[in-house]
């Protein structure tokens, strides 16, 4: 079997004609008179919550169905039952799987009324022109859908997905157990590897994000080099699963995390001290009463971008109610209340005035807390004086070294990943 | 006697103030609850026992459900991966099965505490992730039959189509060689995509992916081929429906990356993280089991000792309260026997036995009261009697003492001479006869001398009677002055007086009598006047009578008187006619 290399784009380009060819037209939904369109939604619980969900259907006068489920499952649902919703809204890393499973059509970008106001990231990968783009599937590499099928990087008025939370995540650690680094000095991906925290280290369960945390720490750790850590090949994949089975063989791994409530029981449980997190099981852990730092590593942040995808079949009078609820995200409100998870909108400005200026000072500008600050449930999640770590908005984004990616050899990913979790 | 006694067993008296019935049933009631606390000690370890033993047994069958869990996800795994790969029906069914058994559980675990002990939450953990495993296979399931479809119809409408370009092709169009054989290629490329797309279904193998995807690239070239040669107008329609059938495999292998995603990547992990809180909770479960054992062991030992102790302090204490009833029953009972012994051995002490009650030992004390009032009365009485009769003697012996003197004062009056005090003339017959028998009896001879005062009626005549008293008494006197103790004096009657000389001679006696004649002859009687006597002597012979030898005596006297007066005249030895003068 011949193995050629290819690049992804190369392989996109492959769909387009079917794209064309399979666009079929769809009965149009019959609503009564007096009913509210109907707009299905299948994501994550980071961001299908309840108070997003009644706001969202008061202020657009439509009904919303939220379903949210586990990444992959929902993943594989919206790739394959295209027809089951509207909206999706999942992770940069899952645009790919779904373009070419045809589960989305692209979005028009004179619809989406605040494009213009959308920050730098999404659209050229970066804030500034200063920094440096992270490797991967930065966002502005996946957003603009090209005439011929494939996505990359050229600005067009049709797009993938619409930009709007994202972060930039770390590893989380408990300073009572792990001495507490300093932020971009000390704090490391390696401290996964660390041989001190044998046994109580954690990884989130998904290829497409978690082997670029093995990546850092195995790199962080002196075991190993990539040339695009980005775009693994083969044999890069293959020496990294060889060192992670040792470490695995040798128990240094509690578990694999497939959800963030699962992440933040591992932690507030004592069996797990340093591992991948996300921002909302940071927040899980302190309201639980456990001190959990989120590392600025020195070698940057996995940064993650929230992609809100249009099914296929969406038309009409759902398409249209679609566009309402994409357009109500970059509205202000809801980016006020996500930034509370520690989040981060693509038109922070709008959201500003939603916020007081102590949280924007906290979760924007990364100065000390003025005052206690509630989590989206309402909960203190941060104390006075308290400082995001990391430091402001842009700076985090300055230090991005990895983008959360579905490689060209992911399949390889995927079967290294499942011999890691089981053995 | 008193019953507060000096050994304080009952310095509060409270037992004294029960009656003798009720310290029993006390004591009785001591024993029962000793015994009673006793029992109730055993009951109490047995019950501390059988609890301990009841939570290991929880423990146990908390342990078995655990390990029955961590099985049951073994058995769910590999029917799930069983399902995926052969695509056994009973694999599902197993799947749904188990599921069914353990989402049973999971609702108890909800509600309430699915282990006995601290371990539910953990256990509740794992029990979660039973869910996300199920739902997870349910999608992939669903998923794998949308995807097996998809692959079967549009494949096969892929095929078709390009069957139909082909019979195009064969019925109107001319292909070049090169079409022609791109075509071909594409046609093997398309069957070799579907089957590796189907194959990964039972192997995972990533290779078939990717083996997949060279292929659909091969395809792609010859669909450039295709494209390039013909005129696009007439291939136009042709390279549409190969780019479509392009597009459906993508797809597919997208959505089979989403299914190995879940299955390789989520359900993997959840099966793991159950085996792992499976394999955690037993661990603590078995911690559990281990330190409960230790405990066990230790409250055994515990409890073996705590029994001893309590049994033997139980028993000490009752073996005190019992000490103390019995002595407030032997200690008045002892009190009132010692009061008896006082009372027989002549205490008369007062009864001060206290005795609240009118019981059996209030009763007695009483009793004893009684007898100790009665015996000290018949004490008195008998106390009395023998100083009476003490009094009574005393009297006996004083009148006979007084009767004694006087006796003696009679005797002595009747053998004395109330004048001159010498012996009178009854002692004198009764001695001469005595005498006689005795000189008789050792062959000696009694003297006898008898004498009278010369002319004596001559002095009472001249001086008178009063002053011829005095001279008798004055010559008895004198007479006795001169005698040995030997001797027996005494008047014989008038002025006529007698001595009686035991075992003397006839020459003993005449000296006597001669003695006697010269005392009296120089003694003072009557101034101007001399007192002489005359006597007669003699010797009693052998056999003689008194009454001859008193005739004899007198015979001499009387030849004295003749003879002159103032002289003695013997008798002779032999009783002779006459006798002989002496002077």
């Amino acid at each position: 079997m011949a193995r050629v290399d290819r690049k992804r784009r190369t392989l996109l380009k492959g769909t387009a004609v079917g794209f064309a060819a399979s666009t079929l037209p769809f009965p149009a939904i019959i609503s009564a008179r007096d009913a509210q369109p109907v707009v299905r939604v299948i994501g994550t619980h980071v961001t299908l919550q309840e108070p997003l969900r009644l706001r969202a259907e008061r202020d657009l006068g439509i009904k919303l169905e939220f379903s949210p489920g586990g990444s992959a499952q929902v993943l594989l649902k919206a790739s394959t039952r295209p027809q089951d919703f509207e909206i999706y809204e999942q992770w940069s890393n899952s645009i790919r799987v779904l373009w070419q499973s045809r589960a989305i059509k692209p979005i028009d970008a004179r619809r989406i009324r605040y494009w213009d106001e959308l920050n730098p990231l999404s659209k050229t990968g970066r804030l500034s022109a200063e920094d440096t783009i992270g490797a991967g599937d930065a966002p502005n590499r996946i957003l603009y859908a090209q005439p011929d099928g494939s996505l990359d990087e050229t600005p067009r008025e049709e797009i993938s997905y619409l930009p709007y939370v994202h972060n930039a995540d770390s590893i989380g650690y408990n300073p009572q157990q792990v001495d507490e680094g300093e932020p971009y000095r000390e704090e490391s991906w390696g401290w996964l590897l660390a041989p001190e925290h044998a046994g109580r280290v954690a990884i989130v369960n998904a290829p497409a994000i978690g082997i670029f945390d093995l990546a850092l720490a195995a790199r962080a750790q002196g075991l190993m080099e990539f040339a695009d850590i980005g775009a693994m090949s083969r044999e890069e994949i293959d020496t990294l699963f060889r060192h992670m089975l040792r470490y695995k063989k040798a128990g240094h791994f509690r578990g694999f995390w497939n959800s963030v409530p699962h992440s933040a029981a591992l932690m507030l449980s004592g069996d797990v001290v340093v591992q991948s997190m996300f921002s909302p099981g940071v927040s899980i852990v302190r309201s639980g009463g456990m001190p959990c730092l989120y590392a600025a590593p020195r070698e940057g942040y996995r940064g993650w971008h929230g992609t809100m995808c249009l099914s296929r079949h969406a038309s009409g009078e759902r398409e249209a109610a679609a566009y309402e609820y994409m357009n109500w995200w970059l509205s202000g409100w809801p980016g006020a209340f996500i930034a509370r998870q520690g989040y981060y909108i693509s038109n922070p400005q709008r959201s500003r005035p939603y916020m007081s200026e102590a949280e924007w000072d906290y979760w924007y500008a990364g100065k000390p807390a003025r005052e206690a600050l509630r989590g989206p449930d309402g909960k203190i999640t941060v104390q006075v004086g308290e400082q995001r770590r990391g430091g402001s908005y842009e700076k985090r984004f300055a230090n991005i070294s990895v983008w959360n990616t579905v490689m060209p050899n992911f399949d390889l990913t995927l079967q290294h990943w499942n011999e890691l979790v089981v053995a | 006697m008193n019953s507060s006694s000096p050994d304080g067993s009952d310095p509060t008296g409270l037992l004294d103030r029960l009656t003798l019935r009720q310290r029993l049933a006390l004591g009785f009631s001591i024993g029962m609850m000793a015994t009673l606390t006793v029992a109730v000690l055993f009951a109490a370890a047995f019950e501390f026992n059988a609890r301990q033993a009841a939570n290991l047994r929880r423990y146990n069958q908390d342990l078995t459900l655990v390990l029955q869990f961590s099985r049951a996800v073994g058995e769910m795994q590999l029917a799930a991966s069983r399902y995926f790969s052969l695509g056994h029906g009973t694999a599902y069914e197993k799947v749904q099965s188990l599921y069914g058994e353990w989402a049973d559980m999971q609702a108890r675990c909800k509600r309430e505490a699915c282990l006995s002990i601290g371990k539910g939450a953990i256990f509740s953990d794992a029990l979660d992730h039973l869910t996300t495993f199920h739902d997870s296979f349910l999608a992939v399931v669903e998923n794998r039959r949308d995807i097996l479809g998809s692959l079967e119809s549009e494949f096969a409408d892929a095929q078709s189509r390009l069957h139909d370009a082909a019979g195009t092709g064969d019925s109107g169009r001319e292909f070049s060689l090169s079409d022609a054989a791109a075509m071909n290629s594409i046609h093997d490329h398309l069957t070799a995509v579907e089957a590796q797309l189907v194959a990964f279904f039972h192997s995972m193998n990533s290779d078939l992916l990717f083996s997949a995807e060279s292929q659909l690239e091969e395809m792609r070239d010859h669909l450039d081929v295709l494209g390039a040669a013909g005129d696009t107008t007439a291939q136009g329609p042709v390279s549409a429906d190969y780019r479509y059938i392009l597009g459906v495999a993508y797809a597919n292998i997208q959505r089979i990356r989403g299914y190995a995603y879940l299955v390789n990547v989520v359900m993997a992990s959840e099966a793991n993280e159950m085996h792992f809180l499976a394999e955690t909770t037993a661990k603590r479960v078995l911690e559990d089991i281990d330190a409960l054992q230790r405990e066990i062991d230790h409250t055994r030992r515990f409890t073996a000792l705590t029994l001893l102790a309590s049994i033997v302090a139980v028993a000490v204490v009752a073996l005190l309260l019992l000490r103390r009833v019995t002595l407030s029953i032997t200690r008045p009972l002892r009190a009132v026997a010692s009061a008896f012994r006082s009372l027989a051995s002549g205490g008369e002490e007062p009864i001060r036995i206290r005795s609240y009650h009118e019981d059996e030992i209030g009763d007695l004390v009483t009793a004893a009261r009684a007898f100790r009032d009665e015996n000290t009365k018949v004490r008195q009485l008998l106390h009395d009697y023998e100083a009476l009769n003490a009094s009574l003697e005393a009297k006996v012996d004083a009148r006979t003492e007084e009767l004694r003197v006087k006796a003696v004062e009679l005797d002595r009056l009747a053998s004395t001479d109330n004048l001159t005090g010498v012996s009178n003339r009854r002692v004198l017959d009764t001695t001469l006869g005595r005498e006689l028998a005795r000189a008789e009896r050792y062959r000696v001879t009694l003297g006898v001398v008898l004498f009278d005062i010369d002319l004596f009626k001559s002095i009472n005549d001249t001086y008178g009677h009063i002053n011829g008293d005095k001279v008798l008494v004055r010559l008895a006197a004198v007479v006795a002055g001169v005698l040995r103790n030997t001797d027996i004096f005494g008047r014989w009657g008038g002025e006529e007086f007698m001595v009686l000389c035991p075992q003397c001679t006839l020459s003993e006696v005449t000296e006597v009598a001669k003695k006697i004649r010269s005392a009296v002859a120089s003694a003072d009687f009557i101034p101007g006047r001399t007192v002489t006597i005359s006597a007669g002597v003699a010797t009693s012979a052998p056999g003689e009578s008194g009454e001859a030898l008193i005739a004899r005596v007198d015979k001499a006297l009387y030849l004295a008187k003749a003879s002159g007066r103032n002289c003695v005249m013997t008798s002779p030895e032999r009783p002779t006619s006459t006798g002989a003068g002496l002077r």
